[in-house]
Parts: C-alpha cells; structure tokens; sequence
C-alpha cells in the first residue's frame, strides 16, 4: 500500500476535534501485525514497531488526527442548525457546500438567503459565522431534533483525488498526510524502535500531543504535518511562505515553536546528503504540535517535517506526490539519525 | 422515470457536459413515445412539437430554462492559474474553495483559490472577492494548462446530488431543472388525455443573460399562450413570508401586470377545485424569468409563471422540495385540460 493509497483511504474520514474516533479506528485497521498499540484517555493512539536494532535514543513520529470542521451549537426554530467553527475555519469557505452532520453522517447543506434579498453592496461582504446554518430538510426545530442533537459533529464533504499533473487534493490533508506518513514509516520494520503517536485535539490548541508526549518521555520528537503554502499568482515571493514542488518545508521558527538550531541544520543537512529538495518557511507563521511537545515533561527536542499544502483548513487542501515522497524520505533518514545522535 | 431518478439525472448531467446536444438526446427518451426529435435552434435552444396546432384551437408553448455555465475563462497566467468571468448569476459569495470544472479539450478539475489568513487583514476577511479577481488551481503550469484549455471555455460548479429530509433534494443548477422536471412530469400527466390544444415544449438556453433564449426560441415556436415555469425564492427565517414561497406548500402562481391575469386566476381556480396546494408569488413588473421576453414575442402571448419554490438561489447548494415539483405538474396539466 502506497502513502497514497492510505492518504486516500484517511482523507475522506470524518473527524473534528474531539470527534477522532473513525480516523483512529480506521488507523488501527491499517497497521501491520508487528505493531502494538494503546489508546489514552484522551483518544492519542500509540504504536510501537521494533526496529531492527535497539536505539540510542527514543524518536516518536507524531501526527494528528483531527481536523477542522464545525459544530452543532443549537436548532433554530425554523429546524435549521446552528454552528460553531472547530479549529480555524475562514468564514468564507463555509456557505455552498454540502456537509455530513453527526456519527451517522446525514447529508446537509449550506445555503445563504439569494442576492435577490442584500442589497448590492451586502453581496460583497462574507456572511459572518454567526449568520451560516446547516440545512438537514427539517421542517420545524421539533422536526430536525429526530436526527441532530447539539454537540453533533459537521463535516465538509470531500473526495481524494488527482489533481492536473502530480497534485493531489482532498479534505482534512492536515493532518492526515501526516498520519499516512507515519503509518508508512510504519508499514516496514524500522532501523531502530519507532514510536508513531496518532494525536487528538490539535486544530484547537495541541492538547492531545501534550498528554501524549507526556506518555511517551521520547528524547527526540518529530512531527509530521502540512503547512500553508500561498504560492499563488501575484503574491510576492516573501509572502508565499513556502512553495509547492520545492520539497518538505523545515522551519525554524514558527507561532508555537523556536526550533533548536542543532536540528533544524541537521535537517537541511540530511536532506542536501541524500538529494532531497528542502524549503524553509518564509514567515513566521501558523504552529503545530511541536508547540505542546517541545514542552512536555523536561523538554524534548522537536523538529517539524511539513508539506507545502495549499488552501490548508478549507474543504478542498492540495499537495503534490512529489513532495510527499520527499517528505516521507526525510522522515525516514532524520529518524535514522536521531535514534542514534 | 421517476421524478428524482430523472431530476438526478440532469443533475450529473449539467456537470459533465456543456453540449446541449447531449441534454437533448437525455432529454428525448423522457418525452411522450412519438414525440419527433427534439430540435436545436441557431442558438442551442431545444424545441419540440408535442401535440400539432390544428384550427379552432390554441397553440400553448411550455418553457423551463437550460442550466448554464457560471463562470468562464479569460486568462491562464504565468503561474497556470484560470482567471475566470462570470456568465450567470453564482453568488459570489459561495465561491471561495469550491471544485469546479472547466469544459476544455476534455474536462479538467480545478479548486478556486484562497489566500491563507495570515495575509490578509481583518478587513479582507469580511469582503469576498468579485469573480474576475479569483484563480482556479488545476494544479498545471501555464504550458500544460494550455494544451486542454483556452479562454472561453465555460466553468460549472462542482456538485451533487443530495437527498435530505422531508423529500427535500439539493443540487447545482435546480432552479433550471426543477423547471424542465415539473414540464416532463406534465407531458407524462398529459399523455393521451389533451385535446384541447396543441402543445410545443421550448428548453431555453442564457436564461441569467436577458433570456436570450427565449426570445428566438418563442418566435420560432409561435405559440397563442405559454406557461413558463420555473423557479422561486424559497423562505427561510430571514425573509418576510410575503417575499418568498414556502417549500412543501406548493406552487408559486405568478401574478404581475406582464403576466396574464386571466392564466394566474384560472389557475389559481383550477388548484382550489382539484385541491392542489399553491400559493401566490406577486410581483410589480418584471418577473425575472423568461416570462418577461415570451409575453412580447411577435404580436404578444398570453402568458402565465408556476414557479417551485427555491431555497438557495444561486448556490451549488440549491434545494428544492419534490412534492413541489408534482404539485406544480399535477396543477398545470389540470389547467391544461381545462382550457
């Protein structure tokens, strides 16, 4: 099975924040019989594979398994939902689409009132969050009440495809690229002992890499993510932040992490070694788990291996194949080096 | 067929093509057995003759609008993005990340770009961007983007269908194919029972675009009275119950002073006599539908709007109730019998 094949198969999976049990489950269906594993309180999946030698130092692969999406907040009496964004949601990306609702993924949409009714210049403006409903078809509040209940989960509808020449889009690639790699890294017996944490809770504040890491007490930590890439037409090339088919973006610096120089070289270095493009971010901006697990106990020592995603937290995301092997490449070779630095 | 297989249908149709040549050909199995092929006009109109005009009775031409493109190319720039132009009515403010097609040499997928938030400011995240400002990403350079694309080429809105609760459906392009649904159901209602008049169907095209269609398509069919049906804007909490039609309460009667008040009262009498649900949609002038242009072609027709109402307007996301649309066949083929 290709990182692929197994992006495609986690893509489509529903899971907000809180609500990663589907993607967990289908993880676990994933992984080869070498490995073990435990789920916390929280719902972090650990999985362990022996390596063929024993390490020097403990590395863990972390990935999250949440995505962003929306929640059901309450009915409006005309049986509508209301919704509240889970993680950071552009307002924006939000009406005209089609959206599962709930454990049993009943399809709803999201209308806005016709031009006919704002006045030219309201056309102009986004509809704030506040005014966007999820329409399920119930006629009245006591009617829509036989299907939702609030606190239901409200996720965007997306297929898993190709896209033009080497791009690859889909819903939820962050982070489910992330956890594809890792379960490739696991697919194979690792050089040393491997430790991929699948984390809960990140798109609202890294909580579920703290308990996780917390667990873990690794020496060195990786996470494998995406990050937004703006290389679009008419943007100047500082404010791209990262380009796609420039290879995994390293960076030094971002809202949640300093990363320690050591590693941050190191990256560059394997990567230039064996012949893999490699990009850092242009701007000082977004944060991942490595936030929470730089953190925990002592500190750890964390380094963040990142694809160039476009229109990251909307329903559609793209990345390149071409990027994703490099990504995974760099993930392999950098573990290899700290297990053992 | 039944109604939503065939509704379903035009749906995924509208999506894969722009060739009005193949909606004719889905079209044709669904009319009357003997209906002679449907024709295209000059324009891509689809006309059809289903019952012939003879002496001493009224000619009636039944009309419901094509879907059409939302957007088209205009450019590829260096970096291969599309810049597009809009070509119907989308509301721009349901465009941002959406898939959509663009109908090149063959069909190509393409995401309406963002930008990420971090640049952009407060203020830019309040407005949406007007159309001719967006790129499509089909993830190609300029060179590969031009070997299947070119400008002119039309852009639709990647959708599907949706079956929600209460025989609600949602689709792109319903308030075009709610309309030639309620017109093939009333041909189906019809069969072997009109002999009151002769019958011409119209499937228009550039209904968003001052019914271009309609203007050359009523002309060639030359009707004594026509209805147009099509579709209304459906109530939701925030707008008044006197300005929109409620979905699962039945057909939008139009009344206006360019529609003929004699059609809007038989068929408000025909629905209260047969007890088919309806209720009124009045406007002060111009309907907005192809009503407008068919009540002036050659020396005047007489001409009446049914319209289904609408939830969504102009939004991949447009939802319709389908009791609404058999209510609207059931009402308008009574009339027709009674005329």
């Amino acid at each position: 099975m290709t990182v692929l094949d197994i992006i495609q198969i986690l893509s489509p999976m529903n899971g907000i924040s809180g609500r990663e049990n589907r993607v967990c489950d289908s993880i676990i269906s994933l992984l080869p019989a070498e490995c073990s594993y435990t789920v916390d309180a929280l719902g972090n999946l650990h999985v362990f594979r022996q390596g063929r030698r024993p390490s020097k130092n403990k590395v863990i692969c972390s990935a999250h398994m949440d995505e962003v999406g929306m929640i059901v907040t309450g009915i409006a009496p005309d049986g509508r939902l209301y919704i509240s964004p889970v993680g950071g949601i552009d307002a924006r990306v939000i009406p005209g689409r089609r959206v599962q609702v709930g454990d049993q993924n009943l399809s709803g949409v999201i209308g806005i009132e016709p031009a006919c009714f704002s006045p030219a210049a309201e056309r102009k403006n986004a509809m704030p969050m506040d005014q966007i409903l999820v329409d399920i078809g119930a006629k009245d509040r006591a009617d829509a009440a036989q299907y939702v209940a609030p606190g239901d989960s409200v996720h965007f509808i997306g297929t898993c495809t190709s896209l033009g020449n080497g791009g690859i889009k889909g819903k939820a690639l962050d982070d489910r690229v992330g956890c594809a790699i890792a379960l490739s890294l696991l697919q194979k017996q690792p050089a040393y002992d491997l430790t991929c944490m699948f984390v809960v809770q990140e798109e609202v504040g890294l909580r579920g890499a703290k308990a996780a890491a917390f667990s873990e007490e690794p020496d060195f930590a990786i996470v494998l993510e995406t990050t937004t890439a703006c290389d679009l037409f008419g943007i100047p090339e500082h404010e791209q932040v990262c380009q796609l088919g420039k290879g995994p973006v390293v960076s030094f610096m971002d809202r949640s992490t300093i990363y320690p120089q050591a590693l941050y070289r190191l990256a560059f270095q394997t990567a230039q070694e064996a012949g893999i493009p490699c990009q850092t971010k242009t701007l000082v901006a977004g944060g991942n788990d490595a936030g929470a697990i730089t953190q925990s106990r002592g500190g750890v020592p964390t380094l963040a291996i990142s694809l160039p995603c476009r229109y990251l937290h909307s329903p559609s995301c793209l990345i390149r194949q071409d990027d994703l092997d490099n990504s995974c490449r760099l993930a392999e070779l950098l573990f290899d080096k700290l297990a053992v630095l | 067929m039944e109604l939503t297989e065939m509704l379903r249908r035009l749906t995924e149709l509208a999506g894969i093509s722009k060739d009005n040549a193949k909606i004719a050909q889905t079209i044709q199995p669904l009319l009357p057995p003997g209906t002679h092929p449907i024709q295209l006009d000059p324009l891509g109109n689809l006309l059809a003759d289903i019952t012939p005009h003879t002496e001493g009775k009224p000619y009636l031409l039944l009309h419901a609008p094509l879907a059409q493109a939302e957007m088209v190319v205009t450019y590829i720039d260096a970096a291969g993005f599309i810049h597009p132009a809009a070509s119907g009515s989308i509301d721009s403010r349901v465009l941002l990340a959406q898939e959509v097609t663009i109908h090149g040499k063959r069909p190509v997928s393409g995401l309406i770009a963002t930008r990420p938030p971090h640049l952009e400011q407060e203020a830019d995240r309040k407005q949406v961007p007007p159309i001719e400002n967006l790129l499509i990403d089909i993830g190609m350079t300029k060179r590969e983007a031009e070997t299947v694309i070119a400008p002119g080429d039309p852009i639709t809105i990647n959708g599907e269908w949706l079956q929600l609760a209460n025989h609600r459906v949602s689709a792109p392009c319903l308030n075009s194919h709610a309309g030639v649904a309620v017109l093939l159901r009333t041909l189906a209602l019809l069969q072997g029972k009109n002999d009151r008049c002769g019958l011409g169907i119209l499937f228009s095209i550039q209904k968003q675009l001052h019914a271009r269609g309609a203007v050359t398509g009523s002309f060639t069919m030359n009707p004594d009275l026509a209805i147009c049906i099509d579709t209304g804007c459906g109530r939701t909490a925030g707008i008044e119950a006197h300005r929109a039609g409620e979905l699962g309460k039945g057909s939008m009667i139009g009344i206006s002073p360019v529609l003929s008040r004699q059609i809007s009262s038989q068929l408000q009498k025909i629905a209260e006599e047969n007890h088919i649900p309806y209720q009124l949609d009045v406007k002060g002038g111009l309907t907005a539908t192809a009503a407008d242009v068919i009540g002036t072609s050659r020396n005047g027709v007489q001409t009446g709007l049914l319209s289904v109402p609408l939830l969504y307007m102009h939004t991949p996301v447009e939802t319709i109730d389908l009791l609404d649309v058999e209510n609207t066949a059931k009402l308008l083929a009574a009339w027709i019998c009674s005329l």
